[in-house]
């Protein structure tokens, strides 16, 4: 009986750690039992689609977060990779099909890890509103995507990137997912483990200290920019494999989907506070949310409307967060 | 000769500091007359001008204001789509008379912007982030509600036309001439009464005006409240302008608002700017798409252009600004 009383304490006492977990779970139970297509292959795989490039993108986002700042280009970002890729794919002859793809491959890292440097630079060398500079940034970069495709989507050839990418372990699992399970957890082990990832959050928490205590915060500035920006070409990538195509406002809006979900998991927009695990499930409580709303029946789902969910629940998450922090001068 | 002189020498900083908005209208002015030979200046150019200067200067003047006090309204793009939606359907699909359609339809942006006034002055939200998720709500709310399809305004422009007899020429100075009366009302609230002196304290020290008495909150309010309302003033004018319309169409203003009002010499951190910048600031943002209508640069390519003169305007504010040495980034 005894030990009956200590598991249950102990599991109640896990619950309260992972609240975001519960809650995953939770919604996830309630979802399938609502209506069991929720559970069908097709459902799932998408969901599952969707969370590979949508971690990565949040996995920059907290980067960016956890220093104080904000990235809007991300979703600017990822679209003009698949443009870049589809387009570099269709258009470049370098000896033969493979070299192609790798050449565009790393062209495509190449020029998102630019804009994420060009981000940081504006940021920590001049001392610039992120939220300014990111937004004149996804101007740019759409403008230069849209130029490239004046307009029309470029349709992906079939290729062995898009076998490797769409491969499914065990015949359920798409290699995406384990690829961006693996980016996280390797990013989780940076923040928690490392001084390289610490930095971030010092620098979040107070300027000041990170200052007096010798660190390069410039560095760290860029650092957490560049990563961004390298993520959302990488989750490009994954999108354009994904829709077949390369299309500029291929991951529109995207940049909110993940600030909404990194600031549903607990990391604070002032910065320095947070986990990248819970921003994780933010993700995930997201997608479940999504589909709630297209099972209660209150619309067919279209981009625009997923705009409107998602704005709704970043205002909502917003308004709570505040509530919580009130009358609290020293937050 | 023995008369002393206060300011005996200006540093080449506070000259820059004082005049970079007159010297950027210069430049503006040389390098569009020079690039276009001559056609920017011909009369038919500079009433297309005005008028699309009209359309960005109205929606910068609430802008402005937000910003004046240390906020960001990301959402005015958002609030103009709201705006096309409410008035297009009312026309098409009902038979309320024309001067209730304008009547409800700046009511409907005027309480969008309450919308966002109400959360930044009541919750401890963030502006900037508040405006972002508004932001996409209202532009993706316009979208459903006009299912993407064009909207047309025929029936108001008629009245518009005959009841205030605009023709002509006339119609074409109309939005400039809306655009200058709102300028001068918002000089007025800033120059001659509290309510303006509050909203640029709000921006400069908020936690100093709040202890000296200073309601931030009603002043936050306000100023979101007023850039919803002239959000819905803007649409009125391009309405009254372009007789179809697409709700998508809206997005460059949410850059072209932020862009004329930090080229106007207003620092992004607030309590610092005036009307008059923000006049010229929207006058160089409308002489530039002209110009690269002008001269053939296709329409992709001038989001490219858009993006790299807010970048380049903010880093000039900034680096001409005295407080960008202040951080311990330095």
């Amino acid at each position: 009986m005894e030990n009956k009383a200590v598991l249950i304490q102990r599991i109640k006492e896990s619950a309260a750690k992972n609240k975001l977990l519960v809650i995953t779970l939770v919604l996830f139970g309630f979802c399938s039992l609502y209506n069991p297509s929720f559970l069908s292959r097709l459902n799932i795989n998408g969901m599952m689609l969707s969370t590979s490039y949508m971690s990565l993108l949040v996995i920059g986002m907290t980067f960016v977060i956890l220093t104080g700042g904000i990235d809007l280009s991300v979703g600017a970002t990822a679209g003009l990779a698949t443009v870049v890729l589809a387009y570099g794919m269709n258009n470049w002859m370098i000896a033969n099909d493979t070299i192609t793809l790798l050449f565009s491959i790393v062209f495509v890292l190449v020029i998102s890890v630019a804009i994420g440097l060009v981000n940081g630079l504006f940021v920590a060398m001049l001392n610039l509103p992120p939220l300014v500079v990111t937004l004149g940034m996804t101007w740019v970069v759409t403008g230069i995507a849209d130029t490239i495709v004046k307009g029309k989507p470029i349709p992906l050839p079939a290729t062995p990137l898009k076998a490797f990418l769409k491969f499914k372990v065990f015949s359920v699992i798409p290699m995406m997912l384990i690829i961006s399970l693996a980016a996280l957890v390797l990013f989780i082990f940076v923040f928690e483990k490392l001084r390289y990832g610490r930095r971030f959050y010092t620098v979040g928490s107070s300027k000041y200290a990170a200052y007096v205590s010798g660190m390069n915060i410039r560095f760290v500035l860029i650092n957490a920019y560049s990563i961004a920006g390298l993520l959302s070409g990488i989750a490009g990538i994954f999108i354009a494999v994904n829709l077949n195509a390369g299309y500029p406002k291929a991951a529109n809006g995207y940049e909110l989907y993940t600030i909404a979900a990194a600031v549903m998991g607990g990391v604070a927009l002032e910065g320095g506070k947070g986990k990248l695990l819970n921003a994780f499930y933010g993700v995930l409580i997201l997608q479940i949310l999504k589909k709630l709303v297209v099972f209660t029946g209150l619309a067919n789902i279209s981009g625009f409307l997923e705009g409107m969910i998602v704005g709704t629940i970043l205002v909502l998450v917003l308004f709570f967060n505040s509530l919580k922090s009130k009358g609290n001068w020293h937050e | 000769m023995n008369k002393t002189r206060t300011h005996e020498k200006m540093s080449i900083h506070e000259f820059l500091r004082r005049y970079s908005v007159l010297i950027s209208a210069v430049v503006m002015l040389v390098i569009s007359t020079s690039v276009t030979k001559g056609v920017f200046l011909s009369a038919n150019n500079i009433l297309n001008i005005g008028e699309r200067a009209a359309a960005i200067g109205i929606v910068a003047l609430g802008q402005m204001l937000v910003i004046l006090t240390g906020g960001l309204d990301l959402s005015v793009s958002g609030i103009i789509a709201v705006g096309y939606c409410v008035s297009s359907l009312l026309l098409e699909h009902t038979m309320i008379p024309v001067p209730l359609v304008i009547v409800l339809m700046l009511l409907a942006t005027t309480l969008c912007g309450a919308l966002n006034g109400f959360f930044v002055s009541k919750t401890r939200v963030s502006p900037f982030m508040l405006t972002l998720g508004t932001s996409m709500i209202f532009q993706s709310f316009a979208f459903v509600l006009s299912k993407g399809a064009t909207l047309i305004f025929t029936r108001q422009i008629d009245w518009m036309k005959s009841a205030w007899g605009i023709e002509g020429v006339l119609s074409r100075v109309f939005p400039t001439f809306i655009w200058l009366l709102t300028s001068l009302v918002v000089i007025f609230i800033l120059a001659y009464t509290r309510l303006g002196k509050n909203i640029f304290l709000t921006g400069g020290k908020e936690l100093a005006s709040k202890m000296s008495g200073v309601k931030t909150g009603n002043i936050k309010f306000f100023v979101y409240t007023a850039s919803g309302f002239l959000s819905g003033l803007t649409a009125l004018t391009i309405e009254f302008r372009v007789n179809m319309l697409n709700v998508s169409s809206t997005e460059a203003f949410q850059i072209a608002s932020i862009a004329a009002v930090v080229i106007g010499g207003t620092s992004l951190k607030g309590g610092e700017g005036n009307v008059y910048g923000t006049l010229i600031g929207a006058f160089i943002m409308a002489s530039i798409v002209n110009v690269m209508n002008l001269t053939g640069i296709n329409v992709y390519s001038q989001n490219i252009v858009k993006g790299v003169v807010l970048l380049t305007f903010v880093t000039i504010s900034f680096l001409l600004s005295n407080k960008s040495k202040q951080g311990y980034i330095d």
